[in-house]
């Protein structure tokens, strides 16, 4: 994402930390995968480099999206700032305030798991070499590690790009599930606007004296603009960020079989068991995030036909109903993002993925026995 | 202080159902009508001690199969079981958590509008809705006291043995257990004497309230969706009236009297002027005719307080009843519509809950299915668990099925009536509503699934599916 704040200087400095974090990771990457090509025959190692291999794999293809799609995401960012997006009533601002505490939360919880499993895999690290005994780095060195200088500048290059890596990954995942969680909430200041509209255009035609049906056709409009630019973002949200979700689907199944076969061969009270664990938590709290922000974004949309139904209808004029017939006509369809445009980010979704993964590992577990 | 309160509504309509609740020990204390504090201080403990017995007991069960957890047909049988009484814990709990939700949407329908010419129809309807659901509850309750006796007969039938591994010859070994219904790990030796006898009296006290527990919230939710259906049967039954009532604000039509007529065993001063009939009496070609024209085509001229602009020579009061009509119909569904949300919103959890424990209960009964080997205790008893579970499932998936049947069949009621005869105001609210009908009203179990047929036939094919894989593996 650009630095877009401060001088010209500062912008080219965090141009090229930028590309160096993304050249970093690649060939990180890359020895994870000749370490994986050496150890192919062998399934504890094997699995043990893969969750971590395709992990890496799905936080590139976000941080390349990121890189080639910053300009749309800006304008998607900066597009939060509308009037259409913050309405002045005390309900749109009380939800407002809540969304933002409810995001500012879930960065901080997510991002933080993420860097504590890292920590206690250094942890674990440390602690087996102290012991004595001999540490294979789960990536290809070239050089034995065995010095303790060796060894010390390894792990710290391990731990940092595995730690920028978790906090890439996690930040970027908040990033668009919050998007999505803020379209839910316009979506609801929207609904209760219908509720009540023909209230209040009663309430402003008495005060400013305006016909009541022009007033009644201007807030109509105006909801149903509202609604237009909700879903032109949850729109640009799935063009830009589709085929990224589509990757961490189809990759999260397969990091859970790895991991999971990975935490059946270790001692519970062992702090490698309370990483796995932990590890395993991340990757299922990443995938139920996309899938449970997209169902309620999903939900809520469904409700707005509701909405404008229940408002007090019966006593307008014709021309009015006539347009509530046209508007509940084009709010009928829920929005369904969707991950490459083909598989719908729902909780249905999410039971597919543990289902398929459960799988995937029964039959890693029979083949290898 | 006794204050009597009037029920009125779903409360007074699921009385039964409620009481039997209170009786049964869930922690529902709304509705008496003696509220001193004495007795509701009674009532709680009353709860309260039914609720430790029966989690004192279901622990006493998973201590049972956590300690003979060797052998796997012994083991899977406990489990199977645990699952089974593990409902009654989880609805006892989710009743006691979210009472107040039980009391928002009971208190749904506590205010309702009416309309006169629609009485007669709302009444018919809500009898039926109150003989649905006493139907249901007595046949709940019929089979729920089946099942109990079933359970304790067959406790005399076949071997009271435990299965046992023995570590070093991989052998499987049977130990005498006492004759009960049930396998619970007891701190007294319960095999024979005054304490067999004091055992086998608290499970079948057990067994009968914990089945009740579970049972009774299910049929409380399924009263919901009953009342809903009739009430959307009401609206459908009086769509046609309502279309003629609108057409006869602006357009000629014979026998305008009819529409008028209230049911004579109800009081109101809303009766048909004379002079309608009399001119229906003298111009009944008109009828002959089957035109309905508008304006001045065929127009009668009436005198005296008459409407000279309606057509039909309403009065003013018979053009407000027309009127107002509409308004009732859209008010009454906008009611339905909040009373099915609030259904979703008070028991959908628990449906998920219900549904998570089932899937893992009947996949364990799939496997138990494929060793049976005979008509014996085992397999009775295997088949027994099997249709209670579906029976359970198949209960809420068929009343949620005609929920949403019904609410999509409005529309049908909609276009099946002369809504081209309507007045403008008339078609346009025929428009709206068929745009809100079109999405049919459901039941979602916590936003994961519908509550529908749908649901019980993927269940059960996914039963019979592990079972037929299983088969063939063996």
């Amino acid at each position: 994402m650009r630095w877009r704040s401060g001088s010209a200087p500062a912008a080219r400095v965090h141009a090229g930390y930028r590309v160096a974090v993304l050249a970093v990771t690649s060939i990180y990457l890359l020895q994870e995968c000749v370490y994986a090509y050496q150890e192919r025959h062998d399934m504890t190692k094997l699995s043990r480099v893969m969750f971590l291999l395709l992990c890496h794999i799905t936080s590139i293809a976000k941080q390349i999206v990121f890189h080639t799609d910053a300009d749309r995401i800006h304008d998607m960012i900066q597009s939060l700032n509308d009037p259409i997006y913050n309405a002045s009533s005390a309900y749109a601002q009380s939800l407002l305030q809540r969304t933002a505490r409810g995001a500012r939360l879930l960065l901080g919880a997510y991002a933080g798991c993420a860097v504590l499993t890292c920590m206690l895999w250094l942890l674990f690290l440390v602690m087996h070499r102290i012991a004595g005994r001999s540490v294979e780095f789960p990536f290809w060195t070239g050089f034995h590690t065995d010095r303790p200088i060796v060894f010390v500048l390894v792990l710290l290059y391990s731990f940092y790009v595995t730690t920028l890596v978790g906090i890439a990954n996690t930040t970027m995942d908040a990033l668009m599930a919050t998007i999505l969680y803020q379209c839910q909430t316009q979506l609801r200041i929207l609904r209760n606007d219908f509720q009540s509209l023909p209230e209040e255009a009663k309430k402003v035609s008495d005060r400013t004296g305006e016909s009541y049906e022009a007033v009644l056709m201007y807030f109509l409009v105006k909801g149903f603009n509202h609604y237009k630019r909700v879903t032109e973002t949850a729109k640009l949200l799935q063009d830009i960020t589709g085929v990224t979700i589509l990757v961490q689907f189809g990759i999260g199944g397969w990091i859970l079989c790895m991991a999971a076969y990975k935490l059946v061969s270790l001692n519970i009270l062992s702090i490698e068991f309370t990483s796995m664990t932990l590890f395993i938590l991340c990757i299922l709290t990443e995938l139920f995030l996309y899938c449970y922000y997209g169902n309620e974004l999903t939900v809520e949309s469904d409700r707005i036909v509701g909405s404008v139904y229940s408002m007090q209808w019966v006593r307008t004029p014709h021309r009015f109903r006539r347009a509530v017939v046209l508007l509940m006509q084009f709010t009928r369809r829920p929005l369904r993002p969707a991950a490459g445009r083909v598989i719908p980010l729902s909780l249905d979704t999410f039971l597919k993925i543990l289902k398929s993964s459960y799988t995937f590992y029964a039959v890693l577990r029979q083949t290898n026995k | 202080m006794m204050t009597k309160i009037k029920t009125q509504g779903l409360v007074s309509d699921l009385m039964p159902n409620i009481k039997l609740m209170q009786l049964a020990g869930h922690f529902l204390f709304n509705y008496h009508s003696d509220n001193s504090g004495m007795s509701s201080l009674l009532r709680k403990i009353y709860s309260s001690v039914h609720a430790i017995f029966i989690v004192v007991h279901y622990v006493c069960m998973a201590v049972n199969m956590a300690k003979y957890s060797d052998e796997v047909n012994e083991l899977t049988a406990n489990t199977i079981t645990v699952l089974f009484f593990a409902h009654s814990i989880i609805k006892l709990a989710f009743f006691a958590i979210t009472s107040k939700n039980f009391y928002r949407t009971l208190a749904v329908w506590n205010q309702s509008n009416s309309h006169p010419l629609f009485i007669e129809s709302d009444a018919r309807y809500h009898q039926l809705a109150l003989t649905k659901m006493r139907r249901l509850l007595y046949f709940i309750c019929g089979m729920t006291i089946f099942s109990v006796i079933c359970w304790v007969t067959i406790t005399f039938f076949g071997d009271s043995v435990r299965l046992l591994m023995d570590k070093e010859t991989n052998e499987t070994l049977t130990e005498p257990v006492p004759r009960l219904p049930l396998k619970a790990w007891y701190p007294f030796d319960a095999m024979s004497g005054t304490m067999y006898v004091v055992a086998f009296v608290f499970q079948i006290y057990w067994l009968l309230f914990s089945m009740a527990i579970a049972n009774l919230m299910d049929v409380m939710f399924c009263s919901w969706l009953i009342f809903a259906c009739e009430q959307l049967q009401h609206l459908k039954a009086i769509m046609k009236p309502l279309m003629e009532l609108s057409a006869s604000l602006d357009t000629y039509r014979p026998n305008t009297a009819d529409l008028f007529k209230v049911s004579s065993s109800e009081k109101s001063e809303k009766i048909p002027d004379p002079i309608d009939m009399d001119i229906r009496g003298i111009y009944s070609t008109q009828q002959d005719f089957g035109m309905t024209l508008r304006g001045a085509g065929g127009r009668l001229q009436t005198f005296g307080q008459q409407n000279l602009n309606n057509p039909n020579g309403l009065s003013q009061k018979q053009e407000m009843l027309a009127r107002s009509a509409i308004k009732y119909w859209v008010e009454r569904h906008k009611h339905i519509v909040r009373l099915v949300s609030s259904i979703g919103d008070t028991y959908g959890t628990a449906l998920l809950f219900h549904m998570l424990v089932s899937t893992i209960t009947l996949t364990l009964l799939a496997y138990q299915a494929t060793k049976v080997d005979g008509l014996n205790v085992y397999a009775f008893s295997t088949v027994g668990y099997l249709s209670y579970t579906l029976g359970q499932v198949f209960h809420f998936c068929i009343f949620g099925n005609r929920l949403i049947e019904e609410s999509s069949s409005v529309m049908e009621a909609a276009y099946s009536c002369q809504w081209y005869d309507g007045s403008e105001e008339a078609k346009t609210f025929v428009q709206i509503v068929c745009q809100q009908c079109q999405k049919a009203m459901s039941i979602s179990g916590a936003k994961f699934f519908t509550v529908s047929l749908d649901l019980f036939a993927s269940v059960l094919g996914a039963v019979v599916t592990y079972f037929m894989v299983l088969v063939q593996l063996k």
